[in-house]
């Protein structure tokens, strides 16, 4: 019986084990491997949305450090700064009464991918994805490998170049791959490091509610593993009298305009 | 034998045309220099909007994508030219995506457009940009419009810091800042105030030839209704109080525009003498390879 319970018990230890390997070895954190040589990175970032004919573009400078550090110039359409200083995340929009303010270990998860993606990455896509279940998936001539990852609410399909680089991410409602919610396509890549690209070209479609929405964003002067001067990353020196309140519904409580 | 109306001449001719022109554009891989010509020729008639849309042509049927991308620079310059900076933005998309490296030529475009649109948020971030990790005469260029972009947002220290990045020796430029910030605006209110008595809002802000026109029509016409009024007739006093109206509400007016006129021009005064005239224009005789020729 003993034997029996012991041999059951191993099975389930082998199948979890190499399920975990299977996950340990997916694209995904193949991708999100890669990216942990990119240290800092400094740029400019473009980026034109275009959603039911409403074009909105906004520009920012964005110096990115690890671990944690960012400083985020936003100059159109809200001039809005963000600073984090490795411990601390700080926001503030010109003209806001407060700005918003938490410990990075207590922020929540979106605004923690914010935080930590690599610019001119698909880091913010990737990181929703891991520890996801990895399916292979039939090869096409422009992208010779191709994952598929059930996120549970939609079913995302990464694909590679030629030249082994993330070119697309597609989203479907499943994984009969018929009907997409999403397509991005990142071109104009870099070598930050040997066969670890940035893309400073990222065009995206979106179709939502039978809308089409588009977003093209571009990374200019990218700078990769560089030093950056620290004193972008000191909140103190950017927002002087600025309150800071660490939720949304404190800085703009019910029945304000904003 | 049938006669052929003018209308099917051409339409037969278009028709010719169309059907020739795939097998004569498969001819040759690219662009030949007659058509870029005639799109030169376009430009230099001042058409500008036709020009736009013959190197829009041009950028369509080329096969190469970097000489896709020369062309729709083209037609973006073009099109910025002809104060359409909405489809100039769009055609620089284009560039930029056939040809990554032609983003240098693009951000200065696009900043020349934002000033157009006084979008000074956005020309100032594409010039600060192009201040940085670019050589000469890119630079110069860049720092110079940056400083103008600064003047314009009214942040004076701002617009030296801006200059000093610029590697050329811009001593005139520098003066003329110093000396914008010695002087000072004029007051709109106080010219509005001040031009309730006719012609001192146009002297206020140091137009005295709209100021004497000004004390003069009002003068004749206020003499004229008193006049009228004295003599009992009251339909000529009528017409003339009605034209005295709007000449007064015009020295009233006037007086608040020629504050604004004041300052604007202060403003671009100090601007032309930091750009020098500064501009960029493309070499069209070497298209497909984008050039641009740097004016100082």
């Amino acid at each position: 019986m003993t034997t029996r319970f012991e041999s059951i018990a191993l099975s389930i230890l082998f199948v979890l084990g190499s399920a975990t390997m299977n996950f340990a070895n997916t694209l995904v954190e193949q991708l999100i491997t890669g990216y942990e040589s990119i240290q800092s990175v400094s740029c400019e970032v473009r980026r034109d949305a275009d959603s039911g004919g409403t074009q909105v573009r906004a520009l920012s400078r964005v110096f990115f450090q690890k671990p944690d550090k960012l400083h985020v110039d936003n100059v159109t359409p809200l001039p809005r700064r963000i600073v984090s200083d490795g411990t601390t995340f700080f926001s503030y929009v010109e003209g806001d009464p407060k700005g918003y303010s938490r410990p990075i270990s207590k922020l929540e998860t979106d605004m923690l991918i914010s935080l930590r993606k690599v610019p001119a990455t698909a880091m913010d896509h990737l990181m929703r994805m891991r520890g996801m279940a990895e399916t292979n998936l039939p090869p096409t001539s422009t992208f010779p490998v191709r994952k598929g990852y059930d996120t549970g609410k939609m079913f995302a399909v990464l694909s590679l170049d030629t030249s082994n680089r993330l070119a697309r991410i597609e989203m479907f409602t499943s994984s009969d791959l018929k009907q997409a919610i999403a397509k991005i396509d990142y071109s104009n890549f870099i070598e930050a490091a040997p066969g670890i690209w940035l893309a400073g070209l990222h065009q995206s479609i979106m179709w939502m509610g039978g809308n089409e929405s588009k977003e093209t964003t571009r990374f200019d002067h990218l700078s990769i593993n560089k030093p950056i001067a620290q004193n972008m990353f000191k909140a103190a020196l950017y927002f002087s009298n600025i309150d800071f309140v660490p939720s949304f519904d404190q800085m703009y409580p019910q029945g304000s305009t904003k | 034998m049938t006669t052929l109306s003018l209308k099917d001449i051409f339409s037969r001719v278009a028709g010719l045309t169309f059907t020739l022109y795939p097998l004569l554009s498969s001819l040759g891989s690219d662009v030949t220099l007659p058509e870029t010509q005639f799109a030169q020729k376009l430009s230099d008639e001042g058409n500008h909007p036709a020009a736009a849309v013959e190197f829009r042509r041009l950028a369509i049927t080329s096969t190469s994508t970097c000489t896709r991308a020369s062309f729709h620079w083209a037609a973006a310059y073009e099109y910025g030219l002809a104060n359409n900076t909405s489809l100039s933005e769009k055609m620089l998309d284009q560039a930029e995506n056939d040809n990554p490296d032609i983003t240098t030529e693009a951000l200065l475009l696009r900043g020349k457009n934002a000033m157009t649109t006084r979008n000074w948020n956005e020309a100032a971030f594409y010039f600060q940009g192009l201040t940085q990790g670019t050589t000469q005469p890119v630079s110069r260029l860049a720092s110079r419009s940056l400083a103008v972009t600064r003047l314009h947002q009214r942040n004076v220290s701002g617009a030296r810091e801006s200059l000093a990045l610029s590697k050329d020796d811009e001593q005139e430029g520098f003066q003329a800042i110093d000396n914008y910030a010695r002087g000072s605006d004029k007051n709109p209110r106080i010219g509005g105030l001040l031009g309730m008595i006719p012609g001192l809002g146009y002297a206020y802000s140091g137009e005295y030839q709209n100021a004497a026109r000004s004390l003069i029509l009002n003068s004749l016409f206020i003499f004229g209704m008193v006049d009228t009024a004295d003599k009992n007739l009251w339909g000529p006093f009528a017409v003339i109080s009605f034209f005295e109206v709007t000449w007064y509400s015009g020295s009233i007016y006037g007086g608040i525009d020629a504050a604004h006129r004041y300052n604007q021009d202060r403003l671009e005064n100090c601007a032309s003498e930091i750009t020098k005239g500064g501009q960029i224009t493309p070499d069209y005789s070497q298209l497909p390879i984008l050039r641009l020729q740097y004016k100082f």
